[in-house]
Parts: structure tokens; C-alpha cells; sequence
């Protein structure tokens, strides 16, 4: 009972909850030049850090799916635009083996702008919502800020929500 | 492992192919999605409270912190804006009391049932216009419903659940709605002066005797009174419009007999779309040239329209001249202020051809 408890998906799932319902009554309105700051985003890319790509692509897709529940929008549409996020966050995390925070942060910074950029793709496919071509260069810089400073807390509390040790290195014995 | 691999390549085209498989399912509508989300909003729910009563401070001080001199001048300017509506306020009850009478004449009095509503929540994301309501599917609301606030059009139903309900909001892109344009009457607006011609009302004064002027203005079917129209009193109009509207006084006995033309109100219907924040919506499909600065912008009815007729949307800011067959375009005012939403009217309206017929 203890083993499953600590599989990853009990402590997701809960902090997604917890997310969700603070990115809707919230950051929702706390607004940076008219864009709201992307918690739920900034965590999935974040979990792409130290869980990696197909972990962050993972949680991603399964908190997006809950997000998109959460809101009433169209299911999957943020489910896969976060798979994207953490999926980025964590295939451009293999160029570190241990990042430093400052570049864990721009990873996730990356990462989330990539899946905010694809919420309007997916959305012109799929709704009459047209390209917010204009609003996009002010969207994704905050977005993108926001969730670099997020990824402080957020990188080792995903860590813990996936269940991953932290490395360590040891000198080899002489 | 590496960047490349055939496991890490099959997730991502697993993911991917997931996501739009979903995608596709619920653009098609689907029972189980519907009731998987009222499921999850139920669940949600305990945490969102969790969240206001956690949020709300820091809320507060963020907003304390970066709206104090907005809201100084703001207070200030509505301090005079209040001073100058007041005579506004006056002259159109007496202008929309009788108004109704005229409809109650002629049996065309049309009042539907409302539901009013707090706004609990605005949209989470950046790209679409919603906020979210505390009622729904247990108060009567259905999809499609129009929203209103004491202003005018706020927007419509986008998706109902038990208890809750998210409004699409009028300057979102998706949205679109038949409505009507009339240059007649313009919404006032703070530049405006009163009229103080001899058959006019100065600023906040009705006349007690004498003329009683009846003018034509957009309809309010909810008993507010808060959008009068700009009464242009001893004015006579020779126009060429499609459709004209002029109204005789009666002249109350025992005074000198007064027959005061109102200006006449041209009519044009288009379509009134949303362009997304930071764009003012927009009306096309217009085809009368003589559309100009400050006509009110209200909706039509009809047997399909979601909305009732004359719900007032807003007024034209600009006209943009198109060249071609394709009209002018017109940028509208949005009536609402759909930034500070606190309370709303849901129109517990729907259009003839969708009732039942018994």
C-alpha cells in the first residue's frame, strides 16, 4: 500500500488538482501586461527536467488532460500542447548532465513557451479561433518568464512527484 | 538515453495521436466527456475553494500594489460621469416609459425570464475570452444562452455544468451574432453636451408640462434603464434610409399644440464578430454607406437568433471604408465593460424554431 502510494501517479495527480484550481482563481487574474502567468505549463515543463522527455511529455499529457476538463476546453487541446512542453523541456535538458538551477530555468522557460505557441496552432485547427498573431509576441515572453521563475520551486517538486533521486557523484576510490 | 530512440519516437507519436483522437471526439460532442467533466469540476471544486481562500489576499495586495492610481483616476472620472448620467439617467426613464407603453399599445411588450449570476472565475489561458458564472443546468441555462449585465450584451453560453457555466464573451473570436446598426441614436458619450433646444431637456431636468416627446430607442427587455439613446429633439430628417422611423408627440390639453419630429433611425443589420482581446470587435456585412460614428450596435432577433431582439451591444467607433463589394467595416464600443464583469443576466431566452411546439 505504501509502494503505491509513492508511484508518481498519486502525488501528480493531487498537484495537479491543487494547480489547476490556483491557475483559475488566481493566476487567472493576476495579470503581467494583460497575460496571465502559466502555472500548470511552467510544472509540466518542469517535470521535464529532471524526469526528462518522455516523463515530461507523460505528465504533461496527463495534466493537460485535466486542465482541459478543469476548463471546459476542447480535451486534448491543452493535454497535448503540455505533452509538447514537458517533452521540449526534457529533450533539451540532455545537453547538461547535472544542470545548473539557472539553466534548468531557461530549459523550462523554453519548454513553456513551446507549448504556449502551440495552444493557438491547435486551436486554429480545430476551433473557429483565428492566429493571435499580434498577441503572441507579448504572450509567450511573459509565459516564458513566469515559468522560468516558477521552475525554481517546480524542478525539485517534480522530482519528488516523479519519484527521482536526485544524483549524486561520487569520486571513484583511488 | 538518447535524443533520439524508437521508444522515445513511439511516445510522443503515441501522445500526439491520443491528443487528437480526444480532439476529435469532443469537437463531435460526446456524453461521456460532458459527464466526465462534471465530474471532474465537482471534484475540483473543494480545491478551488481551497485556492480563493489562499489566493484571495495575495490577490488583493497584488492588485492594491499595481491598480492604486488606476483606480484613483478612475474613481475620479466616474465621479463625473455619474454627475453628468444623472440628467441622462432622468430624461431616458421618461423616454423608455413610454417607449413600452407604445410597445404595450401595439402588444409587443416582450420581457424574458433571467437568471442572474456571479462571475466566479475568469479564463485561465491567454487565448480565449470566458469567464466562468456560479449557475447552471439547475437554474435552466442551456448552451446558446445570451448574457447580459446593465450595460448591455456580455456574451453567450459556452458550456454548462450542474452548477456553473462558461460564458464566451463577446469580443472572443468565436463569437458571432446577428445584429442591427442604427445611426439614429447615439449611445452618449462623455464629450456629449446636453441639448438645450426649446423642445429639449437640459441636463437633469424633465419637462412637467408642455411636450411630450416619445423617441425611439434601443430597447432594454429587461426594465433598465441604463443605455439611453441621445435624443436629437426639434430636428426634422429627410433621409433615404431602408428603414425610418418617426414618431409624432401628443400634445398633453390645455397647451399649445407641438408636434416635435425625432430624428428618424436608420436600420442595417450584419455580423457582429468578436477579434480576440486587445482588438475591438467588429461588424460586417453592412451595406448602408450612410453608417457613421456613434450608432448604436444592438442585436436583431429573428426566429434562429440565440439572442432576443434589441439587446444593446455597443456603439461604432470607426468606420472602415473597404473597397469593393465587401462593405464597411465597423469597429464597435463594446457597451459592457467586459474587464470588470461582476454580476450578470443570463437570458433564459431561446429562439422560436428551437422551442418545442406542443
Amino acid at each position: 500500500m505504501e509502494a503505491l502510494l509513492r508511484r508518481p501517479i498519486f502525488r501528480i495527480v493531487p498537484v495537479a488538482l491543487m494547480l489547476i484550481a490556483f491557475q483559475r482563481v488566481a493566476f487567472a487574474d493576476l495579470r503581467f501586461w494583460g497575460v496571465a502567468p502559466q502555472i500548470v505549463l511552467a510544472f509540466c515543463a518542469a517535470s521535464g527536467v529532471p524526469g526528462g522527455a518522455d516523463r515530461g511529455a507523460w505528465v504533461g499529457f496527463v495534466v493537460g488532460l485535466m486542465f482541459d476538463l478543469g476548463t471546459g476546453s476542447l480535451l486534448g487541446q491543452h493535454a497535448l500542447a503540455y505533452g509538447l512542453a514537458g517533452y521540449t523541456a526534457g529533450l533539451v535538458n540532455v545537453v547538461a548532465v547535472d544542470p545548473h538551477w539557472w539553466l534548468s530555468m531557461m530549459f523550462v522557460a523554453l519548454g513553456a513557451g513551446f507549448g504556449e505557441l502551440s495552444v493557438p496552432v491547435v486551436e486554429t485547427f480545430v476551433s473557429d479561433g483565428g492566429w493571435h498573431g499580434e498577441r503572441l509576441s507579448s504572450i509567450l515572453p511573459v509565459v516564458a518568464i513566469t515559468s522560468a521563475a516558477f521552475a525554481v520551486p517546480f524542478v525539485p517538486f517534480s522530482r519528488w512527484c516523479l519519484a527521482i533521486r536526485k544524483k549524486t557523484w561520487k569520486v571513484p576510490a583511488a | 538515453m538518447p535524443i533520439y530512440s524508437v521508444s522515445r519516437r513511439r511516445a510522443i507519436v503515441l501522445l500526439v495521436l491520443s491528443s487528437v483522437l480526444l480532439l476529435t471526439i469532443d469537437i463531435r460532442g460526446n456524453p461521456v466527456i460532458d459527464r466526465a467533466r462534471s465530474a471532474f469540476a465537482t471534484l475540483l471544486s473543494p480545491f478551488e475553494t481551497a485556492g480563493r481562500v489562499i489566493a484571495t489576499p495575495i490577490r488583493n495586495a497584488w492588485h492594491g500594489a499595481t491598480d492604486y492610481h488606476n483606480l484613483e483616476r478612475e474613481n475620479e472620472r466616474l465621479s463625473d460621469e455619474i454627475a453628468r448620467q444623472r440628467g441622462d439617467q432622468l430624461t431616458a426613464r421618461a423616454i423608455v416609459s413610454e417607449y413600452q407603453e407604445l410597445l404595450t399599445l401595439n402588444g409587443l411588450t416582450a420581457k424574458y425570464p433571467t437568471v442572474s449570476a456571479r462571475v466566479v472565475g475568469a479564463a485561465p489561458g491567454n487565448f480565449s475570452q470566458t469567464v466562468e458564472i456560479d449557475r447552471g443546468s439547475n437554474d435552466g441555462i442551456l448552451v446558446g444562452m445570451v448574457v447580459v449585465n446593465n450595460a448591455g450584451l456580455v456574451g453567450k453560453i459556452h458550456a454548462v455544468y450542474d452548477n456553473r457555466s462558461v460564458v464566451l464573451l463577446a469580443n472572443d473570436q468565436e463569437y458571432a451574432i446577428e445584429a442591427k446598426v442604427s445611426s439614429g441614436g447615439a449611445l452618449p458619450t462623455q464629450s456629449s453636451t446636453p441639448d438645450t433646444t426649446s423642445s429639449g431637456f437640459p441636463d437633469g431636468s424633465i419637462p412637467e408640462t408642455g411636450t411630450t416627446t416619445t423617441a425611439t430607442v434601443p430597447y432594454n427587455p429587461f426594465g433598465n434603464a441604463n443605455t439611453p439613446a441621445t435624443v436629437v429633439p426639434g430636428t426634422t430628417t429627410t433621409t433615404t434610409a431602408t428603414t425610418t422611423t418617426t414618431i409624432a408627440t401628443t400634445p398633453k390639453v390645455g397647451t399649445d399644440a407641438t408636434t416635435t419630429t425625432i430624428a428618424a433611425v436608420q436600420h442595417d443589420t450584419g455580423a457582429f464578430e468578436g477579434r480576440g482581446k486587445g482588438r475591438l470587435p467588429a461588424m460586417r456585412f453592412v451595406t448602408e454607406s450612410a453608417i457613421s460614428v456613434g450608432a448604436v450596435v444592438s442585436t436583431t432577433g429573428g426566429s434562429k437568433s440565440l439572442a432576443p431582439p434589441d439587446i444593446i451591444i455597443g456603439e461604432v467607433i470607426n468606420v472602415v471604408r473597404r473597397p469593393g463589394s465587401s462593405g464597411p467595416l465597423l469597429e464597435i464600443k463594446l457597451a459592457a465593460n467586459l474587464a470588470q464583469l461582476n454580476f450578470v443576466q443570463v437570458v433564459r431566452y431561446r429562439p422560436p424554431s428551437e422551442v418545442p411546439s406542443p
